[in-house]
């Protein structure tokens, strides 16, 4: 036996993971599209994607990613600074880098539950602030990670150059560093506003009636009011979206190392 | 200088803000007031009451079941893919497995939903097992498929030479080759179910409920909970264990 029709008898034990994915996943999305386009078809686009209701929770969805993504981005650039160039130890940046990551793969179900906790006690529980703090504390290791990869790739000659030069500390950050690490800076911000958008598990938990985002919306649609035609638009809508920002991602962000 | 310790103490509180809440929840299971908040003294009570509630139990098993079952199968499937495709190179591949990852949760859900109910199939184990596994299978490709391409062709072709099967090939070189992948693969799709909430929420039927939708519907019901509490300080200090292990082990990875 020639190892290549054992090859070929392999191929087809190989496609099996893609028959697979197709049906599981490819398949039902274009079940959706379909189903989307069941009654009335372009009329019926027309009508979601201008009802004023579902608009009003996309646009607040869309804020919300907006304010957390900025917030997150804020809070991990002095972060990431800190990492990149004044800790010299490899194995001490190590445990910093360990310490940041750890959170991240706790189930976002519990860090959520814990911050409900917190917040009823300092009385923060169901407002826009809890949502606010909630997904920022959900995603700025996210954040915090690319941000930090692209300034431990910038030559920190590049800033003693330019603090030699006479730059004040600020003026090297803000027109030097930040300037050469947009790359990571960009995938940062791709990143959390693509998961904040679409995030609605830990608004709804966190914020009660702020907490309505356009996710709970496709959830309810589908589950509590039975609009599979109306769901389906949006999910689709959001689907676009997400596969849009990762162009760009691909396209001008960096490579996670992680 | 000045600067290097103001930040230093920054990325501390940064540190502290991400722990804290954890350390809350783990400190008031022990607080043997039913609702967390004030302390009323030292107990051990709530996680006895764990051991009794029949929901929660059920529920541990539930999820133990369909995640260790879709970490094989997904380990499998998927790793069946990154050896097939590991010597090819077919870009268009690669986006097809990264697409069930990328595409937000809530919109694979649905849409398995609507196949699920037009193919009339009755809502339970089997149905969240193989949604969990219609990502698992993306996970399981991306964390093997570069141990796959470590291995390379003349290895191979050696082993050929030496008069090898392609089985013998494929469990006697690529296999122990590949054996961190696959561990880190079963414990990548392992969590992924385990900590699942969306797709089981939207695959499960009446009876069927894992852990996070215990969660989900306790606390949304009402409020926290010291029992709750405790059962979260268990997750998060497994979850925490596993991270540290994992996290530690591709961050030196990275660095060699």
């Amino acid at each position: 036996m020639s190892s290549k029709s054992a090859f070929s008898g392999f191929r087809l034990i190989a496609s099996l993971p893609i028959v697979y994915v197709v049906v599981t996943f490819y398949l039902p999305i274009v079940l959706m599209a379909i189903e989307s386009l069941r009654s009335g078809g372009v009329e019926t686009y027309r009508q979601v994607l201008l009802n004023p209701d579902y608009l009003s929770i996309i646009g607040y969805s869309g804020f919300i990613a907006l304010v957390v993504t900025l917030t997150t981005l804020a809070l991990s650039i002095p972060a990431a600074y800190y990492l990149a160039f004044y800790v010299k130890d490899e194995a001490q940046k190590n445990n910093y880098l360990v310490a940041f990551t750890v959170p991240m793969l706790v189930n976002f179900l519990l860090k959520a539950y814990a911050l409900m906790n917190v917040f009823s006690l300092i009385g923060l529980a169901n407002s826009f602030p809890a949502i606010i703090i909630g997904m920022t504390y959900e995603y700025l290791p996210l954040m915090l990670l690319p941000v930090y990869s692209t300034f431990e790739r910038v030559e920190e000659r590049l800033l003693e150059a330019a603090e030699t030069l006479g730059a004040r500390p600020h003026q090297t950050v803000f027109r030097v560093l930040l300037p050469v690490s947009l790359p990571g800076i960009f995938s940062g911000v791709t990143l959390v506003y693509l998961m904040s958008f679409t995030e609605f598990v830990v608004p709804a938990m966190l914020g009660g009636v702020y907490g309505y985002t356009v996710g709970f919306l496709i959830w309810d649609l589908f589950l509590k009011y039975r609009n599979w035609v109306a769901g389906s638009i949006l999910a689709l809508l959001i689907t676009l979206v997400s596969i849009l920002a990762v162009y760009v991602y691909m396209k001008w962000g960096v490579e996670l190392e992680a | 200088m000045r600067l290097r310790g103001v930040l230093k103490i920054y990325v501390f509180v940064l540190l502290a803000f991400l722990y804290v809440p954890l350390l809350y929840i783990i400190v008031q299971s022990f607080n043997s007031a039913k609702y967390p908040g004030e302390w009323k003294g030292f107990t051990l009570n709530w996680y006895f009451e764990l051991l009794r509630d029949q929901e929660i139990f059920n529920a541990m098993v539930n999820g133990l079941s369909v995640a260790i079952l879709s970490a094989i199968i997904s380990t499998v499937l998927g790793g069946l893919a990154a050896y097939y495709f590991s010597k090819r190179q077919e870009k268009f591949v690669d986006s097809f497995f990264y697409a069930p990852i990328v595409i937000p949760e809530i919109v694979e859900s649905v849409s398995l939903l609507m196949l699920y109910y037009y193919a009339g199939v009755e809502l339970g184990f089997w149905t969240v097992l193989i949604g969990h596994t219609a990502y698992n299978v993306s996970y399981a490709y991306i964390a093997l498929k570069p141990q796959f391409q470590v291995t390379s062709r003349s290895m191979e072709e050696a082993a050929y030479t030496l008069g090898a099967k392609p089985f013998d090939v494929f469990v006697r070189v690529y296999f122990p080759l590949a054996l961190p992948g696959i561990i880190a693969s079963l414990l990548i799709t392992f969590a992924m179910s385990f900590d699942d909430f969306v797709k089981t929420a939207f695959t499960t039927g009446p009876g069927f409920k894992t852990l996070p939708l215990v969660i989900w519907s306790r606390a949304a019901r009402g409020r926290a909970t010291s029992e709750l509490n405790a059962l979260a300080t268990i997750m998060i200090l497994v979850s925490l264990v596993a991270s540290y292990i994992y996290s530690k082990q591709t961050l030196s990875s990275i660095e060699k």
